[in-house]
């Protein structure tokens, strides 16, 4: 049975660049990286297109930090932000920045199984292909995601008032 | 699994209400499994029964949502799904360039390879010519560690450019990128054993010593040749990387393609290296008795930038890095290839330039103090075997520019290189 693409990209070409933003932290870069996520599949018949979809753009994405790395380009974009918050404009773009950092660094301080399974669960995966995609077994799917909006919930809760006192 | 039945039981665990609250229960995703129904079921009599059960409920449903809210935040404002004919539209272009990429840069690692194992070649054949004194391998094994980690680098691109997505088809590459780098890497070690050979042999007449080295050099060319063709054919389309290498390949006379190319140029350096070698002996003897070399175009100068050294190809960053200084092109003329060698103990460069009625243009560019970690030697880079082209038609004009010199050679008048030098530029 040939895979409808252009259908699976109509329903989930969104979430798959939302799931990116997550992990580039650049908007155009999540989009650029979606697109090629599907120009991937073309060529693929996948049982599951749309965890496979977020295989390859988990893939990506990872590939992507390693090849900035390797050319010695660090992304220190919470560094940046703070220096560009001295002549930033209006206090609505800078909320939605600052909350925007508050939650990079919140699902920084989780590991990296955690935040792989929430940021696919937050993507529309079932338990399976969460699973399926990380390694783990179904039944470790609930207590994984319970760990990781626990410790979200407390990060972001300390950064936040890390912030207020701050200000 | 019960819930609550006796005393004793435990509660739902946190996992668990996540997962019924996700609506993820173990075999809710088959529509009417019993099992998921069962379970759903039991836990909403554990539920009723239970207020603890029930406060952790409100708990973990208050967390979740939380978490949801949080995530929700982080995301771009604004996700407008271009129309799908984009993705194909740039399948299309992808599909292209990446066969062509492939052919060029797998085609560029063969070539590359063998150029490698041509240079141990080359160390063989320049330990039999009976040098009075070893060869220096030291300057060779820093551009081989500088060729064996660029080829590395470019086969883990390859491989990272090729994401698929499926397990067994990174790990095929991943072994497939494995066995090309330890091939390189058998490859590159090959010149280190050169210098034992050198070490035993004794000093019997030149051309005794150059049928030996003939002979030899003719079943490393084979061997060399079995590997790299075996793996990657050159197809038609690969021009560029093959042209880029020729060049080189030829005026090294070794294994760089065919077997005609290869006949070819031995044939024409077996007659002129006898002869070149000598020379180049007596003038860089002289030369090095000296010392650093001081006026620019004086004869021993520019005959040792015409001497044949040992020249790695490399692209541009490498030689960059090398030569460690600006390196100087004749500016408006395309630069073909790059190469880096190690002429009495200084650093040089040769870039290959294209000149606008197509022949070839050879800027060499030369240290003019040695550096101090290279150590000043008496000794003569070999001779290799001298270019197809006739050394006598190539005319060669040398200047000083700032800490180099630059040496021109092409087939023109004198007076056209010089006019060229003048647009030097870095």
């Amino acid at each position: 049975m040939r895979v409808d693409w252009a259908e699976v990209y109509r329903t989930t070409f969104e979430d798959l660049v939302r799931f990116l933003h997550r992990k580039v932290w650049d908007p155009d870069r999540a989009h650029d990286l979606a697109q090629e996520a599907f120009v991937r599949a073309l060529n693929h018949e996948p049982d599951n297109p749309r965890a496979w979809l977020f295989t390859v753009a988990g893939n990506l994405a990872r590939d992507e930090a390693r090849a900035a790395i390797r050319r010695k380009r660090h992304l220190t974009l919470i560094k940046t932000e703070a220096a560009e918050q001295a002549v930033t404009d209006p206090a609505q773009e800078l909320e939605h920045e600052q909350r925007m950092r508050a939650v990079r660094e919140a699902l920084a301080r989780l590991s990296e199984r955690d935040r792989d399974a929430l940021l696919l669960w937050g993507a529309g995966l079932s338990y399976g292909e969460i699973a399926a995609e990380t390694g783990l077994a179904p039944g470790a799917i609930g207590t994984t995601l319970a760990r990781a909006r626990r410790r979200l919930v407390e990060a972001y809760d300390a950064l936040e008032e890390r912030d207020v006192v701050r200000r | 699994m019960s819930y609550g039945d006796r005393e004793d039981m435990e509660h739902i665990p946190e996992g668990v209400l996540h997962a019924y609250l996700d609506g993820q229960l173990a075999g809710a995703e088959a529509a009417g499994a019993p099992e998921g129904g069962r379970e759903r079921q039991e836990i909403e009599v554990h539920l009723a029964e239970c207020a603890e059960c029930r406060g952790r409920l409100e708990e973990v449903r208050r967390v979740r949502d939380r978490a949801d809210s949080i995530l929700s935040a982080s995301g771009p404002v604004e996700v407008s799904p271009p129309p799908f004919e984009e993705i194909l539209a740039r399948s299309r272009v992808q599909a292209t360039r990446r066969r062509v990429f492939r052919l060029n840069r797998v085609t560029a690692l063969g070539w590359a390879a063998t150029i490698v194992l041509a240079v141990g070649v080359g160390w063989i054949a320049r330990g039999s010519l009976g040098f009075r004194e070893a060869v220096a391998p030291e300057a060779s094994s820093v551009a081989a560690d500088t060729v064996r980690a660029l080829l590395s680098q470019a086969v883990d691109e390859e491989l990272a450019n090729e994401v698929t997505g499926t397990p067994t088809e990174d790990q095929a590459r991943l072994r497939q990128s494995e066995l090309a780098k330890s091939r390189i890497a058998a490859g590159v070690e090959a010149p280190v054993a050169a210098p034992a050979e050198v070490a035993a042999q004794q000093e019997p007449a030149l051309e005794r010593k150059f049928a030996d080295a003939d002979a030899r050099e003719r079943e490393e060319a084979q061997r060399l040749k079995e590997v790299v063709e075996a793996d990657v054919p050159a197809p038609p389309a690969a021009a560029p990387a093959r042209q880029r290498i020729a060049v080189a390949g030829e005026r090294r006379g070794v294994a760089a393609g065919r077997r005609d190319s290869i006949s070819r140029a031995r044939e024409a350096g077996d007659s002129l290296a006898l002869r070149e070698q000598a020379r180049a002996e007596a003038v860089a003897q002289q030369v090095a008795a000296l010392g650093a070399v001081a006026a620019a175009d004086s004869l021993a100068m520019q005959y040792i930038a015409t001497a044949e050294a040992t020249w790695l190809v490399v692209d541009q960053t490498t030689a960059r890095e090398y030569l460690d200084g600006p390196i100087a092109t004749i500016q408006g003329l395309p630069a073909v290839s790059y190469a880096v060698s190690a002429i009495q103990g200084r650093r040089a460069v040769r870039i290959t330039q294209r000149l606008e009625s197509g022949g070839a243009l050879e800027v060499i560019q030369q240290e003019v103090t040695a550096r101090p970690a290279d150590a000043f030697r008496r000794r003569v880079e070999a001779l290799e075997a001298a270019p197809a082209v006739a050394l006598d038609s190539v005319a060669s004009v040398s200047v000083k520019w700032g800490d180099y010199v630059i040496t021109a050679r092409a087939k023109l008048a004198p007076d056209s290189l010089r006019a060229l030098l003048a647009n030097i530029r870095d």
